[in-house]
């Protein structure tokens, strides 16, 4: 029986060789007398191994192999991925509020704020997502959370928040 | 010397300092003691907090962390049979079935000790070995520097892989990823898809916290789904403790076991879990009662603490002397040091050596706080364990945001921390490990500036790589240890052709 999930990541290291090959066909070669090699020519050979290792990957893939599965039931992998696209949210969320209070003229509200109501927004669905139903709980650790971070990191550190 | 370790000892012993690494041990025991969270995702995410502090103050907090998440481990694996990280994977060989038979204490206090002993004895090995070392790297010229590089990825690309091929194509990716921006010898760029962001190349913080915090979070809520996020139940840890006459009663197999520790972790690459089982099944074979190893003894507890505390020393030889890492932990600690001004290797002992003396120092309090700490934070820390995965992980996914943030205040690496996050994940999930990746990304600037700069400094004459001993040593070592992991995986799939078994089969002489 062929490993589809080999299968499957050897096209994807293929693809990856063929994006890194564009990637290298966008720089210009600096070989010169003293550097015979250039900029270009380490990552050809990597781009070169790495095209290899993916028909490597996608002919083993194809031969009867152990065939392990982990990947979970669709269920828990919906809800992994929806777990994956509510982060991709909250850094978009966090970027897009962060912004939007700096332009406002009030300056308290240009400090941390949008980090502050973005995380406040994220750790509520995310608690709900990940099972989460007593509201009092849910409430005080997504208000705790961004709170703590903002005393420790800003003002206690002075560490910029997104 | 004598003006640089007063300066040393006065900035590591500082209140500041002292208070730092106190913070770090108690929240690496913290985090290596629930599962889930790993020291190297703990480093990753206290780093942004020690970017304004001074060089030895940061390194006490990191340092902290390191040693208590290494121990943290162990508590779960004792008392209730899940490794809070990989390095108590193999205590939980023993830790279980002392817990069971009512030992519990005893084995905590068995691996509080040995871990202390372990990482006492691999504090005198980074001492004594890091200076000669790095005396010993003056003479490294760019052929030597490339090589050692090379063995350090050979070295992750096979051992941290179940597959050869899989760890090659994790480490190719890295290179790749290290060659975007501006190249190292001439400034040109390269690779950069003419996306102005990536000019200044890919920073390593992000990609530490995508790929270590991100997505081990993905994958511990996805665990969490599948086992319906029970809490942990609630431990008993009372008991008799463990007596000094008892604990120096196995004095034999600690000292062994830290030595086998510091000598994994001077090797670039491996790390605390390899030092562990090797120390364990080293414990078994010379026991003089072995039938009695995987029924609960203390022996094997002393064995694996030993080791894996040992490795957090030696761990870090490598990476001062040459600036190579000795594992992942130390490879996010590189970053660390490059943010705080420091570059790792030989001339780190000359141009700083008060900070070099105070990250000794710190590692020396590191482990006597963790001690101290260890042998009376059990019960608190019992009740951390009841937190759900559903409230910690979300909870801890913010850190990830600030810390992908904080390194250049660019929401760019925020894109960066997603995408390695989400790679993190898949890469888990496709059986490819992710510490191949990290570490060519770190070790791919050494080797390329180095090997094209000895090609230059030769008139690109390549018999260079082949003239100087420790090159020919270095390399040699690097290409028996591929093909001998390649050996193996060969045998081993012509074993499991031979035998005809398919996955979850049980073949016919009964083993799977």
């Amino acid at each position: 029986m062929a490993n589809k999930t080999d299968i499957a990541t050897g096209v994807a290291v293929l693809g990856c060789s063929f994006l890194g090959a564009y990637g290298i066909k966008t720089t210009g070669s600096s070989a010169s007398a003293t550097d015979s090699l250039g900029a270009t020519a380490f990552p050809t050979a990597i781009i070169v191994l790495l095209f290899i290792c993916g028909c490597l990957l996608i002919f083993q893939g194809m031969k009867k192999s152990d065939v392990t599965d982990y990947w979970p039931s669709r269920p828990v992998l919906c809800r992994t991925l929806a777990n994956i696209v509510l982060f991709l949210l909250y850094a978009g969320l966090v970027m897009v509020l962060g912004e939007w209070f700096v332009q406002t003229d009030v300056e308290m509200l240009q400090q941390n704020m949008g980090f502050g109501i973005g995380t406040f927004i994220y750790l509520m669905a995310a608690f709900y997502l990940n099972g989460r139903r007593r509201l009092w709980e849910m409430l005080l650790v997504a208000v705790l959370v961004p709170a703590s971070i903002i005393l420790l990191f800003n003002k206690m550190f002075q560490i910029a928040l997104p | 010397m004598g003006p640089e370790i007063m300066s040393a000892l006065s900035m590591a012993l500082s209140p500041a300092s002292l208070l730092a690494n106190a913070f770090g041990v108690a929240l690496g025991i913290t985090f290596g003691a629930l599962p889930g969270l790993t020291a190297t995702m703990g480093v990753a995410l206290l780093m942004p907090l020690t970017f304004n502090m001074p060089p030895v103050e940061a390194f006490s907090s990191l340092l902290g962390m390191y040693c208590g998440a290494i121990y943290g481990g162990c508590i779960t694996a004792i008392l209730v049979g899940t490794p809070g990280t990989v390095a108590a994977a193999a205590t939980m060989l023993e830790g279980p079935r002392l817990t069971a038979r009512g030992l519990g204490k005893k084995a905590l206090d068995m691996a509080t000790l040995a871990s202390f002993l372990g990482g006492v004895l691999s504090c005198i090995a980074l001492m004594t070995i890091a200076p000669l070392l790095a005396r010993a790297a003056m003479a490294f010229g760019p052929a030597e520097y490339f090589s050692v590089a090379f063995f350090g990825m050979a070295i992750v690309a096979t051992l941290a892989a179940s597959s050869v091929l899989k760890g090659a194509i994790a480490t190719l990716l890295g290179l790749y990823i290290a060659t975007i921006g501006g190249d190292p010898i001439s400034g040109e760029l390269r690779n950069t898809f003419e996306i102005p962001a990536l000019f200044g190349g890919i920073s390593l913080v992000p990609i530490l916290v995508g790929l270590f915090a991100v997505g081990q979070i993905l994958i511990s809520l996805e665990e969490g789904f599948i086992s319906k996020d029970k809490p942990i139940k609630k431990v008993d840890v009372s008991g008799k403790g463990l007596g000094l006459r008892e604990f120096f009663s196995h004095w034999v197999t600690l000292i062994r076991s830290s030595i086998i520790g510091i000598v994994v972790g001077i090797v670039p690459a491996t790390g605390s879990g390899t030092a562990s089982y090797i120390a364990y099944s080293t414990a078994k074979q010379t026991s003089k009662h072995p039938e009695k190893f995987g029924t609960g003894i203390l022996e094997g507890v002393a064995a694996t603490e030993s080791a894996n505390n040992a490795v957090t020393g030696a761990a870090l030889i490598p990476l001062l002397t040459l600036g190579v890492p000795g594992d992942m932990v130390t490879a996010v600690m590189l970053g660390a040091m490059m943010i705080q001004g420091l570059v790792p290797g030989p001339m780190l002992f000359k141009d700083a050596p008060d900070a070099v003396f105070g990250i000794f120092i710190a590692l020396w309090v590191a482990n006597c706080l963790m001690c101290a700490m260890g042998l009376v934070a059990v019960r608190p820390l019992s009740k951390v364990l009841q937190i759900p995965k559903g409230i910690l992980m979300p909870s801890v996914m913010t850190l990830c945001v600030v810390g992908g943030y904080a390194v250049n205040n660019s929401m760019f690496d925020l894109y960066i921390v997603s995408i390695f996050g989400v790679l993190g994940y898949v890469m888990h999930k496709i059986d490819m490990p992710a510490s191949p990746l990290l570490l060519s990304v770190i070790l791919a600037p050494i080797a390329e500036t180095n090997f094209r700069r000895a090609l230059v400094i030769s008139n690109n004459d390549y018999s260079v790589f082949v003239t100087s001993p420790i090159c020919v040593c270095v390399l040699l070592a690097s290409f028996l240890v591929v093909a001998r992991a390649a050996w193996m995986e060969v045998n081993r799939r012509r074993r499991e052709h031979g035998n005809g078994t398919e996955p979850g089969e049980q073949s016919p002489d009964g083993t799977a």
